[in-house]
């Protein structure tokens, strides 16, 4: 059994912010469950109150913006987003991301905000949320701003939240045309697993087939994910090469700075830095070529 | 060719319906009115002495009904062993491990009994630990044990034939080590117990046991109780594997909560507990010294065992022998040399495994023969088929070998997996052997002798139960059992029914392990079976006025061989009362049967020597695995495994390539990913997440080749698949790597960065 | 404590609920619904799996609180007029079954799995049933069983969904 707290179900989001605001000591936003059940089970954790936030409509909309932004509602499920974005040319990037996280039973429950807002290091959707420059919508009693994920999550379980803030959604922009996405990660085995490394890269190019911007991430690796900025000018100068692959792996396999744990050494982790850096910018270098038909 | 009615069909579980729909019960799921919770205070440091345990807050805790320490248990032990376990249920000096047992709280609701645990105040001194058993070995190691020097729970010392004249004889010796950790069963279910007191003092205990008959008897030693009082039952079980063939201290605790509380009193270990409490796979390092011939002829073995024994022993010892007793008899061997150490360490002791210690030395043996091969430059199959053991054969340590189906295995299995084709590519692809022997019917001289027996009864309609010790814990014994009472009766197998498990009304049977309950089990059945078909051939012999000679039994019906028409049904026969005159409800006279059978093949092991033949017969087989490794990464995907497995018999083909499957999706986490890890004595992934066992998307294609060799005393010729599957498949896959990349790893698991780094090394070399 | 008001197998439950409470404390222990089980309460087996508003998921991650106005399916509600559905009849013939621990949520995975796509391949089979764990079988025969109910429910085998 879990041990004993108190549940509010928000009706509306301003409830929420209140609840947030005035309930200082012990309290946390359940929205999945399936990161907080499972901590409090672990004996890591121990919220006196949890405040739903499934009931508050905006929260669960998935939905196109005026300029063609996905945005996720705090509440959107990661199977949500797994299936509707399947199919779908800008942002199949962010399914196959979702797909690689725990099981279908924890997909069906567990959200997208809930992922990026545990702030785990090896959060999967992170890495992906960054290379497509998603940002995040804060609440509270200020007026609602927007931030970059990577600006959001400042180390291993920690976020620039505060009391009374909570997340409402994710912007993620519409990728330009001829954008290609891809996502890895590597694990002691194929499904369920929290990852030793992760990567996501997003590659758009241009009619001649020259790379014009190009992100790579790596969780996993560090208190919290880097992108790896010098990617794009190698890329663009150089375009997908042996070579300009070579630099920029060394480049993630220098920045990374993995730990030793129960789940691998900093040693291995090293190496698959590498490894998963060049296999995921060829994929999306793929991708992109693919999409753009040339 | 014999043509059976039931036997050899595939045919679903007599069970299934039950489990398919929720309706089968576990332990959990079964209500108890008045029950109680308990749980168990456990050390959180790795080796200290009790100085002090204050359980006055505790008791205050509302709901809280009894405590107990040490004080309140015998000190008599709780194992598999007597005189040899020493883990005490609750202990009374020192603990020795974390999650050692000090304490017990029963109450009513398992938060108040958590709470309580919680409450207890215990002093303990902190002691020095260790958790390696070399280290625990060297002088001035902290010792567990004060009656075991050393840190020494065992040796062993055997030798038969002339080693050093074997030595002398080689043209090439091979020295090589290997290791394996430790892995956790991971059964579905985490290991409960129940225990009630009735009226008259009689104790019930409802356990996730797979040893029912021989659980009784532990708790009657050590609680003083005579058998007569004590019945242990079981509900479904949610798998076993060795992990329910001991008994733990929680059965003890529930029993001595519910004595004293007088209620019952019900204990379920959660799954973090059952991954720190619970026994694993005992650790071995192994050294292989094997002298050679160079037309592939195997001289001599020496097989020396450093065994992890964790912090107390019980079948460390029988364990580590077992897996040293095979040695001389998958391959002729015309002289064996045996050595063994078991140390204690700060850690959860080990305990039985499917396998029981075969699928380490199995990997380390088969290991070595292909590095053998190498060097002598034969086909490792080859060189298998040249050292092979054959029916007739008598080991050198004194196994008898009457059915042996090992190189038609070896060709049948290699034929199937492409061995000449698919080896020695370099397209990162490789395939790998391994073959194994190993007991059928065995694991019970322990107890001073090999039996099983059954009560049978054929009801009016023709329809028949049977009451049996023997326990399914999920591997399908019921259906077996059913399987075969439905061949001799002449029944469908839908008729029968089997109550299985239950020490107050079944006979003994000493349990689900060492693969014994298709043939010891099986061959009680078949006896008493035939015993229930004479008597009811002998009615309708009278029925139809032919002799006895002339009839058949199937499907339902006793007919005459030469007139089929010509029949009486089972329920007839069954129905047939003294006097045809019955005016009130007619009751035939009862058809009941009961058998013992007693072994009459295997023996005693010299007790000095350990010479002889402990088990009635021996299940031999081939496992070819596939594999492909990313060179990159070092992950290893398994793509086929060809398992070509003599059964004997196969009473349920697809019981047992259900049994081989499973056990290879074991060796395939015993191979690659599983280990419980230790960092100072605690395991630092306990959770199923953590652990690394098969999901759907790591287990591969199996190729089941079930091959029957008819085995003189096994029930139709049947052998036991059990444990089989899992022995030889972490040996294939290593094998399989080399073949693959060339790298040998000599450490289980074969994990990628061990690839990766052995992949650096060989460049390196270049 | 709170009200809360949902279906389970189609019967409307009415349960005052402490919020500590999950769907699988409440199955198992309030409603006698022992046939969904307790692997790990962790969300790491999938042994409890129901099917909640149509979606396969882990009854030790839902509160009792959070069920007001939903629908949950359960092992016991895929049979209730005694005769077994194809998913269950499949796992039956094909030996999918062996300690029986992990089947009930194996099944109710399957179920929702063919419920959303009626006519997966082999591997989004694997997929969808990667989180539920079997030690006993190996999955093999669980995937046959799983293709040939795809196969039965396709060709028209009559279900209750």
């Amino acid at each position: 059994m879990l041990p004993r707290f108190e549940y509010i179900r928000a009706k509306n989001l301003d409830e929420a912010i209140r609840i947030l605001s005035t309930e200082v000591n012990g309290v946390k936003v359940l929205a999945g469950g399936t990161d907080i059940f499972v901590e409090m089970k672990q004996g890591q954790s121990r919220p006196r109150l949890l405040v739903d936030i499934k009931s508050i409509p905006e929260l669960s909309q998935l939905s196109i913006g005026t300029n063609g932004e996905l945005i996720l509602g705090a509440a959107v499920k990661l199977a949500e987003l797994e299936y509707w974005a399947a199919g779908q040319k800008d942002w199949s990037g962010l399914s196959i991301t979702a797909r690689n996280i725990g099981s279908e039973q924890v997909r069906n429950r567990g959200t997208v905000v809930g992922n990026v807002c545990r702030a785990s290091p090896a959060a999967d959707m992170v890495p992906m949320l960054i290379a497509m420059d998603a940002q995040v919508e804060i609440v509270g009693s200020e007026e609602p701003k927007l931030l970059p994920v990577e600006d959001f999550l400042v180390g291993p379980g920690q976020t620039v939240l505060k009391t009374g803030e909570l997340i409402k959604s994710l912007k993620i922009p519409k990728p330009p045309s001829n954008t290609g996405t891809a996502f890895l990660k590597l694990g002691k085995r194929r499904a369920m697993n929290v990852s030793i490394v992760s990567a996501a890269a997003k590659i758009t190019i241009n009619n001649a087939n020259r790379v014009k911007s190009a992100s790579v991430v790596l969780g996993a690796v560090a208190p919290t994910p880097i992108r790896i900025l010098e990617a794009e000018t190698i890329l663009s100068n150089e375009g997908l090469t042996k070579q300009s692959l070579e630099k920029i792996s060394n480049l993630a396999s220098a920045r990374a700075r993995p730990l030793t744990d129960f789940r691998s050494t900093q040693d291995y982790r090293l190496k698959i830095v590498k490894i998963l850096t060049r296999r995921v910018l060829k994929q999306a270098w793929k991708r992109a070529t693919q999409t753009s038909g040339i | 060719m014999m043509e059976f009615s039931a036997i050899g069909k595939r045919t679903p579980r007599i069970d299934a319906v039950e489990q398919v729909t929720g309706r089968a019960q576990f332990l959990p799921d079964l209500k108890f009115p008045n029950m109680l919770y308990a749980a168990i205070l456990r050390s959180t440091i790795a080796h200290g002495r009790i100085l002090n345990i204050d359980t006055r807050e505790a008791e205050r805790v509302p709901g809280v009904k009894a405590i107990i320490t040490s004080l309140d248990t015998p000190t008599a032990c709780v194992g598999f062993y007597m005189g040899v376990a020493n883990k005490e249920c609750l202990v009374s000096d020192k603990v020795r491990f974390i999650g050692d047992d000090i304490a017990a709280v029963a109450a009513e609701s398992q938060e108040s009994a958590q709470e309580a645990c919680s409450s207890i105040k215990v002093d303990l001194e902190p002691l020095p630990v260790v958790f390696d058993p070399e280290e625990a070995l060297k002088p001035g190691a902290p010792l567990l044990h004060d009656d075991s020097p050393k840190n020494i729970a065992g040796e062993i010392h055997k030798e038969f034939g002339d080693v050093a004249e074997g030595f002398a004889a080689s043209d090439k010796i091979f020295e090589t080590s290997y290791r394996t950790n430790a892995v956790a069963h991971c059964c579905l279910e985490t290991r409960g117990a129940l225990a009630e007191v009735d009226a008259y003092g009689r104790l019930t205990i409802w356990s996730t046991t797979q040893i029912p008959h021989v659980l009784r008897e532990m708790l009657s030693m050590v609680l003083d109780l005579p058998v007569g009082k004590i019945r242990v039952r079981k509900a479904h079980v949610g798998g076993g594997f060795g992990s329910r063939q001991s008994s733990d201290p929680i059965d003890l605790i529930c029993a001595i909560l519910a004595l004293k509380s007088k209620r019952p009193v019900r204990l379920i270990k959660d799954r973090i507990e059952e991954f720190t409490t619970d026994r694993s796979r005992y650790p071995m390092t192994m050294t292989l010294k094997t002298g050679m011939k160079s037309n592939g002829r195997i001289m001599v073995c020496h097989a020396d065992i450093l065994t992890d024994a964790g912090a107390y022993h019980d079948q460390g010892l029988s364990i580590t022998g077992y897996a040293l007793n095979r040695i001389d008899h998958c391959y002729r061997i015309p002289c064996a040399k045996m050595d063994a150490k078991v140390v204690f360490t700060n850690k959860v002791y080990g305990g039985a495994f499917r396998g029981y210690g075969n699928p380490q030395i199995t990997f380390a043996i088969e290991s070595q023969m292909d590095e053998i091969a190498e060097e002598l430059g034969i086909d490792p199959l080859e060189l298998r088929i040249i050292n092979a053991c054959h029916e007739g054969d008598v080991a050198v340590g004194g196994a008898r070998i009457t059915s042996c189906g090992l190189t038609e295995s070896l060709k049948r299995g290699a034929s199937v997996a492409g061995w000449e084709d698919n080896r020695g590519r370099s397209n990162k692809r490789g395939i790998g052997m391994a073959c194994f022997v190993h007991s059928g019917g065995g694991g019970a001289w322990a107890h001073g002798g090999n039996f099983s027996s059954i009560f049978i009864k054929v009801e009016y309609d023709g329809s028949v139960d049977l009451i049996t010790g023997v326990p399914d814990v999920g591997q399908g014994s019921k259906t077996t059992l059913a399987l075969i009472a439905a061949e001799v009766i002449g029944i469908p197998v839908a008729d029968v029914r089997v109550h299985s498990g239950d020490t107050g009304i079944a006979p003994v049977s000493l349990g689900a392990r060492g693969s014994r309950e298709t043939f010891l089990g099986g061959n009680a059945v078949k006896l008493a079976a035939e015993d229930a078909k004479r008597q009811l051939q002998s009615r309708a012999a009278s029925m139809l006025r032919v002799p006895v000679e002339e009839l058949g039994s199937v499907q339902g019906k006793i007919f005459i061989k030469s007139q089929p028409a010509e029949f009486v049904t089972i329920a007839q026969a069954a129905s047939k009362t003294m006097h045809e005159h019955a005016s009130a409800f007619p009751m035939g006279v009862p058809v009941v049967a009961s058998a013992c059978y007693t072994d009459p093949v295997s023996e005693m092991a010299d007790l000095t020597t350990g010479y002889g033949n402990p088990c009635p017969t021996y299940a031999f087989g081939t496992q070819v695995a596939e594999v492909e490794v990313d060179t990159d990464t070092g992950q290893v995907t398994v793509l086929r495994v060809v398992a070509a497995h003599d059964v004997g018999r196969a009473i349920n083909p697809m019981a047992i390539e259900g049994q081989l499957e499973g056990s290879i999706s074991q060796g395939i986490g015993f191979a690659l990913t599983e280990q419980v890890i230790w960092e100072k004595g605690v395991v630092k992934n306990p959770k199923l997440t953590a652990y690394n066992l098969p999901t759907t998307m790591d287990v591969s294609k199996v190729t089941s080749i079930l091959i029957e060799t008819d085995d003189p005393e096994g029930p139709f010729g049947a052998k036991g698949i059990g444990e089989a599957g899992l022995i030889p498949t972490a040996g294939a896959i290593a094998n399989a790597i080399y073949d693959a990349v060339g790298v040998r790893i000599r450490e289980l698991p074969i994990t990628a960065d061990k690839i990766l780094d052995a992949l650096e090394e060989k460049t390196d070399n270049k | 404590m709170q009200k809360v008001q949902f279906e389970v197998n189609g019967d409307t439950v009415r349960l005052t609920a402490e919020p500590h409470w999950t769907l699988l404390d409440v199955l198992r222990n309030k409603l006698n619904l022992t046939g969904t089980k307790r692997g790990c309460e962790m969300g790491d087996c999938c042994a409890c799996t129901i099917i909640l508003d149509g979606r396969a998921c882990n009854s030790c991650l839902v509160l009792a609180g959070e069920l007001d106005g939903s629908s949950v399916l359960t092992i016991e509600g895929l049979s209730k007029d005694a005769r077994l559905h194809p998913v269950q009849r499949a796992f039956v013939d094909h030996g999918a079954i062996q300690c029986g621990f992990c089947t009930p949520g194996m099944v109710m995975s399957t179920v929702a799995l063919l419920n959303r796509n009626p006519n997966p391949s082999e591997d989004e089979v694997r997929l969808r049933l990667a989180g539920n764990i079997c030690r006993c079988t190996g999955y093999t025969k669980i995937i046959e069983a799983v293709m040939a109910a795809s196969k039965a429910i396709r060709g028209g085998d009559g279900i209750t969904k």
